[in-house]
């Protein structure tokens, strides 16, 4: 082992050595007066955005056409050639759903940044060259986001969302389990990220230790792309104190023609043994489309870099489909249902996720006038539908009460967004209904008693909270800086059920009077980016408040924090508010590619934590803990930190893809309750107690080579996490040692119908745990991360 | 043209095969037996049934060879319970769950007509 760590650290000084002396080098040696080609694709017919084209920019003229570089459009349609020597080229935009064309432009004008947009109408060989010059227009926003599209994710090995979020730089997860990993954004997490599906529906999830978050409802092979927005900013989505997580997923278009197409992916890892299959058929005329999908994970026991098998499996059943129209290029709705059936294992919480089922629904209805103050108008409609069952009867204690919980969660909403061009800018009004239900019931069956009896016991009683919003957000583009400013209100009422416990013998044991509560909540933030040539800066500031959840009002004495408390709901809680501020530099050079470098500080006033209760005010209910906390509005929590991330422009066969990042939270003054086996016995104050679950500093850094005209792609990736000493006294939190890890993965994409992705994660089967991972029941060790594990993705589309 | 009908057959197979192998099997039941032994006389007995209602029942025994068995098919995770007493002070007793015919989890006493003979778990999975 200790071999083996030298061994990465010797790699780690070797790319670092390469990054100071030798990177440098290898980008002036790309250096030259090359010419910028880079744009947009549409759908002409439906004017939105056309991912996964593929694009090739050749030589021009040429008896034999050479091709200089290739790539496909992102998520938004763009695409980027960085280093064009040539003075006439022609591009030639290939898609599975549009006619082949292709574009000759000259590059002689003297400029060096040639802005290009195109319109591809589906289906018809002619008229399709409609080419636009435009000047340059940011579209990036004063704060931080990091979006990934599918293309990104597919090329992975990802049991589901939240793994994938990991990647991200300063998005950490907790395992608890082999899936489901809940995701943590710059130290703020639960209820403080905001996590919606296709910009709207909210999840509540089922079960209170949060096996089941909201990341965990949408598989990442039905993600389009997903959009991390960090800080308090994204008011249009809601009031994510800490950030907000976009999952946009796929959904087809209309055509020109009738057409049918299908996608299949069948993936295999050997650690765990896990086999993934996903495959949807979509079809579409010009007036309508469907699709159709399903998915199917079924994945065993992960080992550990020791060899020790993990109790992680978990099984995932999905099936959903979605149909819509347009008409007159002015109307367009579609509605959508996704259900899912969950079976998960995990080690890190006293039950296992035995029987969760899902049904998630969405309507949406665009008018799209195009007019010269009225843009556009959106409704969106959802509902989501959770039944989790969860129980104990893989724990040793099943064999004294085994105890099943039953929980049902509704989340209905609706929300409507109209897009004016108003003040030489644009400007977004919408309002907001979201409508939460929880219930859930604990059956204890004690079977070791002779008439082995059975208690029922309240998690949740007819919990509803109500929210009604309405926000605004301004933006408009000067010529030299971008601002960017949006409001938002926030009426919220939350009641539930009496929430009684009463003992075995009938005797109520604890009982909250007042169940009702009513908040009004007003966030506001803005932003402004001064642009100096290829160097921007960037402002933004916020202040944000968050009403409490459904566990921090109304959970009924149960173990959901990371101490061993039974915890209460207090539904008196106050909002918890935000201030942060962030500055964002930002360098995109043809010849370096995008730099960015952004530091951040929030100043959070009522953070929500919890306090001891004395035991003759209540007592707790879980054998083994040392008491029962109540959620609080604490003191102040202070978090700061920095996010690095630089990629290489996209034409260079060579490149490198770097992010580091950090984050430092402290909370100004806790009790800290000093223990003695199963008993508090004394008290003391902590000021400035570092925050409990707070990732470490970590980089990564992956090194690509893109071989034959990008059909090849072998990356190498290492990723480095340093020790996490700053733990949290009050927490009970332990220190976690750093690691390193080395990945490689290939990518071969054949042609448009055939690519085929597969690597190995942790090639030295490092024995580590994250940070943030939680500890298995009944030890005091963490849970460990899986070892080494070889992985492919087969896809095929047609 | 040739290719793309390749590619489009080999695709449909794949999905066609996607589909196949995703028909899930049923989950295979396991053969439940309580058994209770050793009792001269006889005993009271509270069980689990086989649709997890709790059933009360006398039994009267002609000698300590006799067997009282109950006998059920169950999903693995399922709470299987039998619990017993006698009021015999010079009889014993012996109880015991079979999961698939073999012992899965047994308790006795002798000469204790004050305690329950309790034994109980969930069906474990293959």
């Amino acid at each position: 082992m200790v071999k083996v760590k030298k061994k990465l650290s010797l790699v780690m000084w070797l790319l670092c050595l390469f990054l100071v002396f030798g990177y440098p080098l290898h980008l002036f040696s790309q250096d030259n007066d090359a010419k910028v080609v880079r744009g947009q694709v549409f759908n002409e017919l439906t004017r939105e955005a056309l991912s996964d084209v593929a694009v090739k920019i050749e030589t021009y003229p040429a008896t034999e056409p050479r091709v200089i570089a290739s790539t496909y459009t992102d998520y938004s349609g763009r695409f980027s050639f960085e280093e064009i020597r040539d003075s006439e080229v022609s591009i030639k935009f290939e898609h599975a759903d549009f006619e082949t064309f292709k574009k000759v432009i000259s590059l002689t004008d003297g400029r060096r940044v040639y802005d290009i947009k195109v319109f591809m109408k589906p289906d018809k060989p002619v008229d399709l060259e409609v080419v636009v010059i435009e000047e340059r227009k940011t579209e990036k926003k004063p704060y931080m986001s990091t979006i990934a599209s599918s293309r990104e994710i597919e090329q992975k090995a990802v049991s589901d969302v939240g793994e994938y979020l990991r990647s991200m730089p300063n998005v950490g997860g907790i395992r608890r389990g082999g899936a489901n990993i809940d995701p943590v954004v710059r130290g703020f997490k639960f209820s403080q990220i905001n996590v919606v599906i296709d910009g709207a529906q909210g999840v509540e999830g089922g079960c209170p230790n949060r096996m089941d978050p909201a990341t965990s409802r949408v598989e990442a092979e039905d993600v389009e792309r997903i959009e991390v927005y960090k800080g308090p900013y994204a008011l249009r989505f809601g009031t994510g104190l800490g950030g907000t997580i976009n999952l946009v997923t796929k959904k087809p278009q209309v055509t020109n023609t009738p057409q049918v197409s299908a996608r299949g992916l069948r993936g295999y890892e050997s650690n765990p043994n896990g086999h993934k299959e996903h495959f949807s058929v979509r079809g579409s005329n010009a007036h309508l489309y469907a699709q159709f999908s399903g998915s199917r994970w079924n994945y065993g026991n992960y080992r550990d870099g020791e060899g020790n098998f993990i109790k992680s499996a978990f099984t995932k059943n999905n099936y959903g489909g979605i149909i819509g129209g347009q008409y007159n290029n002015l109307y367009e709705f579609s509605l959508s249902m996704r259900r899912s059936y969950h079976e998960v294992l995990f080690p890190a919480l006293p039950m296992d996720e035995v029987d969760d089922v899902s049904l998630l629904t969405f309507g949406e209805f665009n008018y799209t006038p195009h007019g010269q103050y009225f843009e556009k108008l959106s409704i969106k409609a959802y509902q989501s539908d959770i039944h989790h069952i969860m129980d104990n009867k893989n724990r040793p204690f099943s064999d004294t009460v085994a105890t099943v919980s039953d929980v049902k969660a509704l989340t209905s909403g609706i929300k409507a967004e109209a897009f004016f061009n108003v003040f030489s800018g644009s400007l977004i009004a919408g309002i907001d209904y979201q409508n939460r239900q929880k219930d859930g019931l604990r059956t204890k069956n004690f079977i070791m008693q002779p008439m082995a009896p059975v208690k029922l016991e309240d998690l949740w009683n007819n919990a509803v909270i109500d929210n009604y919003a309405a926000y605004l957000e301004y933006s408009r583009n000067f010529e030299n800086y971008d601002i960017i400013f949006a409001a938002r209100y926030d009426h919220n009422q939350a009641k539930s059920d009496t929430i009684n416990l009463d003992n075995m013998m009938g005797v109520s044991i604890m009982k909250i009077p007042d169940t009702e509560s009513t908040l009004n909540n007003f966030s506001f933030s803005g932003g402004v980016t001064r642009h100096f040539g290829d160097l921007s800066v960037s402002l933004a500031a916020g202040r944000v408040s968050r009403s409490p959840d459904m566990l921090e009002r109304f959970i009924i004495l149960l173990p959901v924090g990371f101490d061993p408390y039974d915890y209460m709901g207090n539904p008196q809680l106050e909002p918890e508010i935000n201030n942060q501020a962030d500055l964002t530099f930002r360098y995109n050079n043809p010849v370096i590619g995008p730099l960015e470098l952004n530091f951040f500080y929030a100043h959070v006033e009522n953070f929500i934590y919890g306090r001891l209760l004395p035991r003759t005010v209540q007592e707790p209910f879980t054998i083994g803990v040392l008491g029962v906390k109540e959620f609080y509005n604490a003191d102040i929590v202070n978090i700061t930190g920095f996010e690095i991330a630089h990629r290489t422009p996209e034409n260079y066969d060579f490149g490198l893809a770097l992010t580091a990042s950090y984050a430092h939270a402290t909370i100004s003054e806790v009790t800290h309750y000093i223990r003695e086996g199963n008993q508090v016995v004394e008290t003391e104050q902590i000021k400035n107690d570092p925050l409990n679950e707070i990732p470490p500093f970590e980089a990564s850094l992956d090194v690509f080579y893109r071989l034959f005209n990008n059909k090849l792609t072998p990356t190498v990736g290492v990723r480095f996490v340093n020790d996490q000493n700053r733990v949290s006294k009050a927490m009970y939190e332990s220190k976690t040692p750093g690691y390193t890890l080395l990945s490689a993965r290939l990518a071969y994409q054949h042609n448009s119908f055939v690519s085929i992705h597969t690597g190995v994660n942790n090639i030295f089967d490092i024995h580590y745990y994250d940070h943030l991972n939680r500890r298995m029941v009944g030890t005091p060790q963490k849970i460990y991360e899986p070892g080494r594990n070889f992985f492919v993705n087969l896809i095929f589309n047609l | 043209m040739k290719n793309k009908l390749i590619y489009k057959i080999l695709a449909l197979s794949a999905l066609l095969l996607i589909i196949l192998v995703s028909c899930e099997k049923e989950t295979e039941k396991r053969k439940i037996d309580y058994e209770i032994t050793r009792s001269v006389t006889g005993f009271s007995v509270n069980y689990l049934d086989k649709n997890g209602t709790l059933t009360k029942k006398d039994v009267e025994v002609n000698s300590a060879k006799d067997i009282w068995r109950y006998s059920f098919t169950a999903e693995p995770r399922s709470i299987v319970f039998v619990s017993a007493s006698y009021k015999d002070i010079n009889s014993s007793i012996n109880v015991k769950i079979k999961v698939d015919g073999k012992v899965y989890k047994q308790a006795s006493t002798r000469y204790d007509t004050t305690m329950y003979v309790t034994v109980s778990g969930v069906v474990p999975e293959i």
